[in-house]
């Protein structure tokens, strides 16, 4: 035994000394990604990564990029920032990664964002929608950009979606509600409609909060139900979303509209746990199976991997795409190189040699822009989200209006 | 007799010879070892095991086991933060204040809570950690949920801050070794004998005109102002801070290098981070793509292992092994025990003469 503990002492000291040579540079070109596959957030991370390999099977299928295999080296961040960091110096220092994507944990990303600008590798992130990391205290990361939508803009287009939804339904929203999370996820929400409330006209009657893992939210549904808001904007975990929804039904206060952040409510049990219940919420979504662009990737990733895409999927997918034309735009893998080629770049409609942007928007470019008075840095200015709403158990795409078919369920029955 | 005093200066000249190459030895490595990663990993041991010697005061020498020790680094990362951020001062000075200000509050705090004994002081711990997380989470002035940000710029030694590696592995090293040689004093002080003496029988050290309170608020003020040293450091080096740093499970990770490493030594804690902390970070680089939590898996068997088989850590078992004997009598030519105290004995004599 005394051997055996000294014996894996030594191992991993000498192993860890070790795997520190550096070896030489293969043929393929590396994507690190590092995301929580383990800890909480696996299932999350597993999603990401359907993605990222389904865009890299069709792009290798296809001849790879300048003539290279594309190779994914995967790490795990477990959802704290000192092992992001540590992984991001892994795979630039060790696995010698050209490009890298990542986080899933807003947080996390700042920390491997700072790592990836100072060894000069090019950073995509596909789903860190924190405002703050393209903010002013940002400009200087050079190498970092952003596919996905702000949190201000999600909830920007939350409300946009409230105002435009009248066309369909035929009354005016005036009055609306926070019903959220004391955490981050939910100070987000509140801080962003109190961004824009006043520019679409909206009065804000409540906001109702409570700590994560509630075991009863009557009171926090009488406040709203006092309130009586024409629309409520949600943001939960998937266990208090299903709680939220029951003790609804459970008061008999049917509010005419729910639109949520998505989180919870976009969770694949949201719907599981409350079956004909959850009809007629509503909720942000990057992506949904029915979208135009989006149905014939779908039927083969599902047909690969037996699951819907889902917007993690689909954006982490559009990424490596991105990495794709990049690459082959600038010629080479030279970091500063990839950047200036990731900073010109210009998605018009569809990938070149590949599909339509399969997100609810037809154009990516990374950009420097002000929002709500403050300045940003390298955001694709033209990201935005769709809204998609329970109906016969299902998420069906309802707004942007130009790409769905289906109508509002209006006011939501919740049953 | 003279030929007694030169073995044990001898023996003396030898342990300084050994610790000596052994600091050389890791002053050196930043010029062998340029992988960043690597270096890495050598910053993660100097304050990891930085904060487990804060906690092995309180847990291994005191016997107070605290689950709260994230808590206090947290603290400190938040006040040294908060005053470079807010206040515009320099991070050096607002480390000194920082450290201070943890000492001051886990002072005030537990000053109530040492009527308490036992598990209850553990409790009490772990609700200390969550209450100050739940604070800075509702508290807007300290950025609720989403944490703060350390300014990014030019390297520069004024403001802490840099893009390589080397200068964040001497300060972490120069910090595991002045809290070393902290601990080490302590544990040869008056109040060193006092807390091990509360370790045993805390009522047997009142009898003996040890007054316990006092003892256990300064380990804890001690302890808690480390760790706050470590947050400030955390906080420079990974440049980002928010409150799930200080959620219960970061309390235990200061925890293990100390019990791995033998909670009884004030060397246990720079042994098992030695050890515990490369063998996260080498699981996870070669098993985690491979099996998603299959490293964790891992990394909690060879815990388990350690825990069952050597209870007293690594050193508990160093001690009373024949290893340690070939280490003492070969290459340090430790002369016997009575030999060292005749001479200690003599030196005394000669001092009060």
């Amino acid at each position: 035994m005394k051997k055996l503990i000294a014996f894996l002492g030594v191992l991993a000291m000498l192993l860890t000394m070790v795997s520190g040579i550096s070896f030489a540079e293969g043929d393929t070109i590396k994507i690190g990604t590092i995301y929580a596959m383990s800890g909480g957030n696996a299932a999350i991370g597993e999603n990401i990564l359907r993605g990222i390999n389904f865009a890299v099977d069709e792009i290798n299928a296809k001849g790879g990029v300048n003539g290279k295999m594309l190779e994914i080296v995967q790490g795990d961040h477990a959802g704290d920032p000192q092992t992001g960091k540590s992984e991001a110096e892994r795979l630039i220092n060790q696995e010698h990664v050209d490009v890298i994507m990542g986080c899933h944990m807003s947080v996390v990303t700042d920390v491997v964002a700072q790592v990836c600008t100072i060894n000069q590798v090019p950073m995509i992130t596909a789903i860190s929608t924190l405002d703050m990391l393209s903010n002013a205290d940002h400009e200087a990361y050079e190498y970092f950009f952003r596919l996905c939508p702000l949190n201000s803009v999600y909830v920007r287009d939350m409300l946009q979606y409230l105002k435009d939804a009248s066309e369909q339904t035929g009354e005016e929203i005036k009055k609306i509600a926070i019903f959220t999370d004391r955490a981050a996820i939910g100070q987000e929400l509140i801080r962003c409609v109190e961004l824009f409330k006043d520019e679409f006209g909206f009065d804000l009657v409540a906001t109702v909060d409570y700590s994560s893992n509630a075991t009863d939210l009557s009171a926090q549904v009488l406040a709203l139900k006092q309130a009586d808001p024409d629309a409520i904007l949600c943001d939960s975990y998937i266990g208090d979303a299903t709680l939220f929804v029951q003790t609804l039904t459970a008061q008999n206060y049917i509010p005419k509209m729910i639109v949520a952040k998505a989180n919870g409510f976009t969770d694949p049990a949201f719907i599981t746990n409350l079956g004909a219940a959850a009809n007629g919420v509503a909720s942000v979504v990057e992506f949904n199976p029915d979208l135009i662009n989006g149905k014939e990737i779908n039927e083969e990733f599902k047909a690969k991997y037996g699951v819907n895409m889902n917007g993690h999927s689909a954006e982490s997918y559009t990424v490596v795409w991105l990495f794709k034309t990049a690459l082959e735009a600038a010629g080479t893998t030279d970091g500063t190189a990839v950047r200036d080629a990731i900073a010109a770049l210009e998605i018009d409609g569809e990938f070149p040699g590949g599909r339509k942007i399969i997100l609810p928007y037809d154009k990516i470019k990374f950009e420097n822009y002000d929002l709500a008075g403050e300045p940003h840095y390298r955001d694709n200015t033209s990201a935005s989200v769709a809204i998609a709403q329970v109906q016969d158990g299902e998420w069906k795409t309802v707004w942007p209006f130009s790409f769905t078919d289906t109508q509002i369920l209006y006011p939501a029955p919740l049953k | 007799m003279s030929e007694k005093i030169k073995t044990v200066r001898g023996y003396h000249r030898n342990v300084t010879i050994v610790l000596g190459v052994i600091l050389a030895i890791f002053l050196l490595i930043p010029t062998f070892v340029k992988n960043p990663y690597t270096l890495n990993v050598f910053i993660l041991i100097f304050y990891m095991s930085t904060l487990s010697m804060a906690w092995n005061l309180l847990g291994g020498m005191t016997g107070q086991n605290s689950l709260g020790h994230a808590a206090y680094m947290g603290l400190g990362a938040y006040a040294a933060s908060m005053l470079i951020t807010k206040a515009h001062m320099n991070p050096w000075l607002s480390a000194v204040l920082g450290v201070i200000i943890v000492g001051l509050v886990a002072g005030v705090i537990f000053y109530p809570c040492f009527i308490l004994k036992g598990p209850y002081f553990t409790l009490v711990s772990i609700a200390f950690g969550e209450a100050l997380r739940q604070f800075i989470i509702n508290s807007s002035f300290f950025g609720r949920a989403s944490g703060i940000g350390l300014p990014f710029g030019r390297d520069s030694w004024l403001n802490f801050r840099f893009g390589s590696k080397e200068p964040y592995y001497y300060v972490g090293l120069a910090m595991v070794l002045l809290v070393y040689l902290i601990m080490k004093k302590i544990e040869r002080s008056r109040m060193g004998y006092a807390l091990r003496t509360i370790r045993e029988d805390e009522d047997a050290a009142a009898a003996i005109g040890i007054n316990p309170m006092k003892y256990k608020i300064m380990a804890v003020v001690v302890s808690a102002m480390v760790a706050g040293l470590v947050g400030f450091f955390y906080a420079s080096y990974i440049r980002y801070i928010d409150p799930e740093m200080m959620v219960q499970a970061k309390s235990t990770e200061s925890v293990l290098p100390a019990v791995v490493g033998g909670a009884a030594f004030v060397e246990g804690p720079l042994v098992g981070g030695l050890i515990m902390i490369p063998l996260s970070e080498f699981l996870r680089a070669k098993f985690s793509s491979i099996l998603p939590g299959i490293n964790m898996l891992m990394y909690a068997i060879v815990l388990l292992v350690v825990i069952r088989f050597r209870p007293a850590g690594i050193l508990g078992w160093y001690d009373h092994s024949k290893f340690k004997t070939f280490i003492d009598t070969k290459i340090l030519r430790k002369p016997p025990i009575e030999v060292i105290e005749e001479v200690e004995m003599m030196k005394q004599q000669g001092k009060e003469a």
